[in-house]
């Protein structure tokens, strides 16, 4: 045995083995390497054994190997392994842990990122710390005595100063999107991207924008066909959400522009029907979620904390304008300032928590198009024994 | 036998291939008494007829010609207690076998009637030699085995003497604390079973349990074995070996183990080290190992110097895994395997594992278990992912395998030849090969551990891998001396469940052996044969051939090498008889003679007939049964073949060639079981002396001035039906490209 064969050896690491399986709950020692997951997984072809060979590496706890893998990126945990598998080992669900790890080991703060891995711990921290930070803001300003003095005209601007919002929102959302940014090249790069022209790197993005935006490939799930359903609504809901903020934003900014806006107000409008999505995907989801994680896979607190801050975000939205409308003030406030609290949570989880598999998958995906010359002939669709 | 009654079955299409009644006025010319036929021999009505003839004719011997010996052996079986009888086959080997003309069909079904008339004749009546049989059984080793096969014997009544060497039974289990699971649900350890079985054994007052005691010697046969324990002697039936196995030591591991790091260990090892089910420590500085790395077959099969799966290290590091979980649930255990063998019931305690936390199994070659720095450190290779991993740990278990705790009686017997060989000092070259002989045994020279007074060594044979197995496919328990039975692991590497099992069978081989002798009959494979062998010891030269050839050690020897036949010991396989040049050994119905009469007696067709004739000897174990398969599948034979089946190719005697050829016939196949290794014969070097014989027979043929080619040795396993017949057909070409026999019509 030389040096230089210890040298190349891949090294077992146990703690990595228990992170996947506190953040799946499923034991991936139990597999016994049979590949029924395998055979009957649709991203699987020629020989790329996938996600057996993930599931080795779950099983040693090859760290190094889940880092540089893009292809765990492509999984939309449609569960077909999952429900297939002979050992009960739930493929799908380790999977899943690996994008979490994935994305802890891939942060540009590895602290942060390990407190987001275990924010079934930490929840309380990066949720409560925002919320009273705003409360104490609030007291401290004269948004306080505003408010005392009860004058007739209740706006939120007069309470909290959306110059004081902008100040904290605007940095840390860019903030998060640098991190973010940093982090998908790490990705890129130890992913090992073929040699591709500028242009073929674009037409290979474009396109996997177009796989995500009408959601191609997870609406091919079968056994957990629900979830996309609930996804396409989130995920366009969070979008339309999005560009109502900036488009407000904007307008503020460079206009005499003036909220609140009357409730049949076009953006007004827009803003509430994309909220509407959020809430009604999100419910589904986790309906879908909770009731049956045999076939939508096990719902970790890495998961749940992100629908749930999108979720939570969406109701104190929705909770604080009607308060408003309904000229119930100090509760209007309350749930105010409970979801700016809310909304500085969700930007700050954005490079750490499972918001970030936006990024990752889109990187993924795009990787996948750009290789798809060296891409095998696919292999003749396994006939679902289920359906 | 001079009152033949001769029976021909007419059923199962006999009656439309061959004439009948043509058979039976063969038959009366031939000297039988009476000829009947009946259109199913087999059924009631005619068995009532053949016994009213019995009376009526006052009939000493009945020839059955009817289906193959193998078929219907119930329906015939009652006239065996009335009069000698005998069986020929002439649907199998004539009517069903044959496509041909109907003369040539009607000529082979009278010529294996006339073999079968003229065996008769000069067959015996043979008489039950009942023996005073002791209904006691001498258990060797107390461990769960022989625990278990002293209470199962005892509880049919027999006397049961438990011999141990150690001071207190319970063998390799009683260092153990837990045990892979043996009975329902299988899902985690068991209490070990050994005080269990020692309460039964110690309760039970047929078991004289004699401890710390080993054997000076046995003597005598089945049914009146003496032992001599040094402090008492007893005479018991029959004897159970159940000396178990010794786990593979630290220092036999191979050169990949790095054996200067004190923290790796065996299984056994540490086993000690879990025996109290509380903490255990690292062996070099004393502190608890966080985790633990299990290596499967160590030293066993790809890897080491034991080629086979000793089939319970699997189970074993399952168990102690489980044990690990419960008294320090933090550890890590990590297993690298080959495949995991744990099989039946064993899947569950192999998924129950896999369920516990900290467990994890890694498929893989080790390739070296050394120090890297500080850390002990384990390299695989061969993994699933195609790539070395190597893994750190603080403790290495190296499953090791095991071997049997038993010594080999025909090699110590050599070994003791060839020094009295060197002590005589005749001759250089015989001194040389002797002292070859001895380095080339020298790993088998151990102490013995029965003391058999055989001729053929203290102990029992060993075969594949020096378990003391017999034939392991037809007679499991069985070993190649007769009513010495081997049980658990010292037979075959086994489990717990399987050993259980394993000494239940033995004792009822044994109790089995006991009563068979009681009634004067043989064991396996010619179970319930009453013949024994007659030696006409006038004409005895002490020549040794049947004392070293006698597969089943029944012969032992006086001073000046005369035989000495021991009639339980012998499984009436007949090598004796084919050993013997001055044919001075016969059986009441199977002799040098009735083989020679059944020879002699078809009339042969003159070279200018173009009719030729060749002689099949055939094993009744396996060629002569392969052969009635392919008759049954429809295959078909050359009509110029006759049959002889006799016992064993070993007992073929070389003078039958020179009879047979005399006689006219063309050329004499011999058709025997695969010998070798994984060997088929049911007397386990039947097939390998004749090859030997015939081998040597040259000579004889080179007097008669006859080629060597006509003679032939096959060899046919059980399920080879095809072959038997291609082997027939081929040498039937091969004869009638030779030409005609020269001595035909002399």
């Amino acid at each position: 045995m030389n040096s230089e064969n210890i040298h190349n050896a891949l090294i077992i690491d146990r703690t990595v083995r228990q992170r996947l399986k506190r953040l799946s709950g499923a034991n991936a020692s139990k597999c016994y390497q049979c590949a029924t997951c395998s055979s009957v997984c649709d991203l699987s072809f020629g020989d790329n054994a996938f996600p057996r060979k993930q599931l080795q590496w779950a099983q040693l706890g090859l760290i190094d190997k889940i880092k540089s893998d893009y292809a765990i990126w492509l999984c939309h945990q449609c569960n077909d392994c999952s429900v297939h598998c002979p050992k009960d080992v739930r493929p799908g669900d380790i999977m899943a842990a690996m994008r979490a790890l994935f994305i802890s080991e891939n942060s540009v703060i590895r602290t942060v990122g390990r407190m987001y891995e275990r924010i079934g711990v930490f929840w309380p921290l990066t949720v409560f710390v925002p919320i009273v930070a705003w409360f104490s803001f609030f007291l401290a300003t004269k948004g306080r005595t505003e408010f005392i003095s009860s004058a007739v005209d209740f706006k939120f601007e007069t309470l909290v100063p959306h110059w004081m919002i902008y100040s904290v929102n605007i940095p840390i959302f860019a903030g998060a999107l640098i991190a973010l940014g940093i982090s998908g090249i790490r990705a890129w790069d130890a992913w090992g991207a073929p040699k591709a022209t500028l242009s073929m790197k674009l037409t290979a993005f474009y396109m996997a924008i177009l796989d995500i935006v009408l959601h191609r490939k997870m609406t091919d799930c079968t056994t957990a066909k629900q979830r996309s359903t609930g996804h396409f609504m989130i995920m366009w809901g969070f979008a339309g959400a999005l560009v109502t903020t900036t488009v407000i934003a904007m307008l503020l900014f460079f206009s005499s522009f003036k909220l609140p806006l009357p409730f049949f107000h076009p953006l007004k409008i827009f803003g509430n029907i994309a909220g509407a999505l959020i809430l009604l995907g999100g419910i589904y989801v986790l309906q879908r979620r909770w009731s049956d994680s045999k076939k939508m896979g096990h719902s970790s607190a890495f998961d749940n904390y992100f629908v749930l801050l999108i979720f939570a975000v969406t109701t104190t939205g929705f909770g604080a304008q009607f308060a408003r409308m309904a000229n119930l003030q100090a509760l209007a406030l309350f749930v105010y300032l409970t979801h700016l609290g809310l909304v500085f949570s969700l930007f700050a989880s954005l490079p750490f928590s499972k918001f970030s598999h936006m990024w990752y998958r889109l990187l993924a995906v795009t990787r996948l198009h750009l290789n798809s010359q060296e891409k095998p002939v696919r292999l003749p669709q396994p006939v679902s024994v289920n359906d | 036998m001079d009152r033949t009654g001769v029976f021909i079955c007419g059923g199962c299409g006999i009656k439309d291939k061959t004439d009948i009644d043509a058979l039976c006025s063969t038959t009366l010319k031939k000297g039988a008494i009476i000829a009947r036929t009946h259109d199913a021999l087999c059924s009631a009505d005619a068995r009532l007829a053949i016994l009213e003839e019995l009376e009526a004719q006052s009939l000493d011997s009945v020839l059955i010609a009817a289906c193959s010996v193998r078929r219907k052996k119930a329906a015939f079986s009652p006239l065996k207690e009335k009069a000698v009888n005998k069986r020929i086959c002439i649907r199998e080997q004539a009517a069903w076998s044959r496509d041909a003309k109907t003369e040539d069909i009607q000529s082979a079904a009278a010529d294996q009637i006339c073999m079968g008339i003229a065996a008769l004749r000069s067959e015996q009546k043979a008489t039950v030699g009942f023996v005073d049989v002791r209904r006691a059984v001498l258990v060797v080793g107390a461990g769960l085995c022989g625990m278990v096969a002293a209470d199962a014997i005892a509880r049919l009544g027999f006397q049961v003497y438990l011999v141990e060497k150690d001071e207190i039974p319970g063998g390799f289990l009683k260092r153990t604390a837990s045990v892979a699971p043996f009975r329902a649900p299988y899902n985690t350890p068991a209490v070990s079973p050994v005080e269990y079985w020692s309460e039964a054994i110690a309760c039970n007052r047929n078991i004289t349990l004699l401890t710390r005691t080993e054997i000076s010697s046995i003597s005598g046969q089945p049914g009146q074995f003496e032992v001599d324990v040094g402090s008492r002697k007893f005479v018991v039936g029959a004897v159970i070996q159940a000396t178990g196995a010794t786990p593979v030591p630290l220092e036999s591991l191979p050169a990949i183990y790095d054996l200067n790091c004190a923290d790796i260990v065996t299984g056994a090892d540490f086993e000690k080290m879990l025996v109290n089910e509380s903490t255990f420590i690292k062996p070099s500085n004393g502190t608890v190992p966080k985790n633990v790395v299990f290596i499967q077959c160590a030293g066993s099969r790809d890897s080491g110097q034991l080629p086979y799966c000793s089939r319970e290290c699997c189970q074993i590091t399952l168990k102690q895994i489980h044990q690990i979980q419960k008294i320090m649930p933090g550890v890590e255990c990590q297993v690298i395997y080959q495949d995991m063998r744990t099989t039946g019931m064993m899947e569950l305690f192999y998924s129950a594992t896999l369920e516990l936390e900290n467990v994890s199994m890694i498929k893989g070659d080790v390739k070296r278990v050394t120090k890297v720095g500080d850390q002990l450190t384990v390299f695989v290779a061969n993994t699933v992912l195609g790539e070395q991993i190597h893994i750190t740990t603080d403790l290495v278990v190296a499953a090791t395998g095991m071997v049997p705790n038993a010594a080999d009686g025909e090699a110590i017997r050599a070994i003791r030849d060839a020094k009295l060989t060197i002590e005589k000092n005749e001759s250089a070259e015989q001194v040389s090969n002797a002292q070859e002989r001895i380095a080339s045994l020298a790993y088998l020279d151990t102490p013995a551990i029965l003391n058999l007074d055989y001729r053929q060594g203290p102990d029992l044979p060993q075969l594949a891998y020096r378990f003391l197995d017999s034939h392991f496919i037809c007679f499991p328990y069985e070993t190649r001396r007769t009513g010495i039975y081997a049980a658990g692991t010292v037979r075959a590497p086994m489990d717990i469940a399987m050993g259980i099992s394993d000494a239940k069978g033995a004792a009822l081989m044994a109790v089995q052996c006991i009563e068979g002798a009681a009634r004067g009959e043989s064991a396996l494979p010619r179970i319930a044969d009453i013949e024994t062998a007659d030696f006409f010891m006038q004409r005895c030269t002490q020549c040794k051939r049947c004392t070293e050839e006698c597969p089943y050690g029944a012969l032992n020897e006086d001073a000046k090498g005369t035989p000495l036949y021991n009639p339980t010991r012998c499984r009436r396989c007949g090598i004796c008889l084919g050993a013997c040049p001055e044919r001075i050994v016969s059986f009441p119905s199977f002799s040098i003679d009735t083989v020679v009469s059944m020879i002699k007696a078809p009339e042969i067709p003159d070279e200018f007939e173009e009719k030729p004739r060749i002689l099949v000897f055939m094993c009744e174990n396996d060629a002569a049964p392969a052969l009635d398969a392919a008759v049954q599948q429809g295959l078909k034979i050359n009509p110029w073949v006759r049959f002889i089946e006799i016992r064993c190719l070993g007992s073929f005697h070389n003078v039958w060639v020179a009879d047979a050829l005399s006689h006219g016939y063309d050329g004499v196949l011999l058709m025997g079981c695969k010998q070798g290794d994984d060997y088929q014969c049911h007397n386990i070097q039947g097939s390998a002396l004749a090859h030997t014989r015939i081998a040597n027979i040259g000579e004889t043929l080179d007097r008669l001035a006859l080629e060597k080619d006509r003679v032939r040795v096959v060899e046919v396993a059980r399920d080879e039906s095809a072959q038997a017949v291609q082997f027939i057909e081929q040498f039937t070409k091969d004869i009638e490209a030779l030409g005609p026999n020269p001595l035909k019509g002399f």
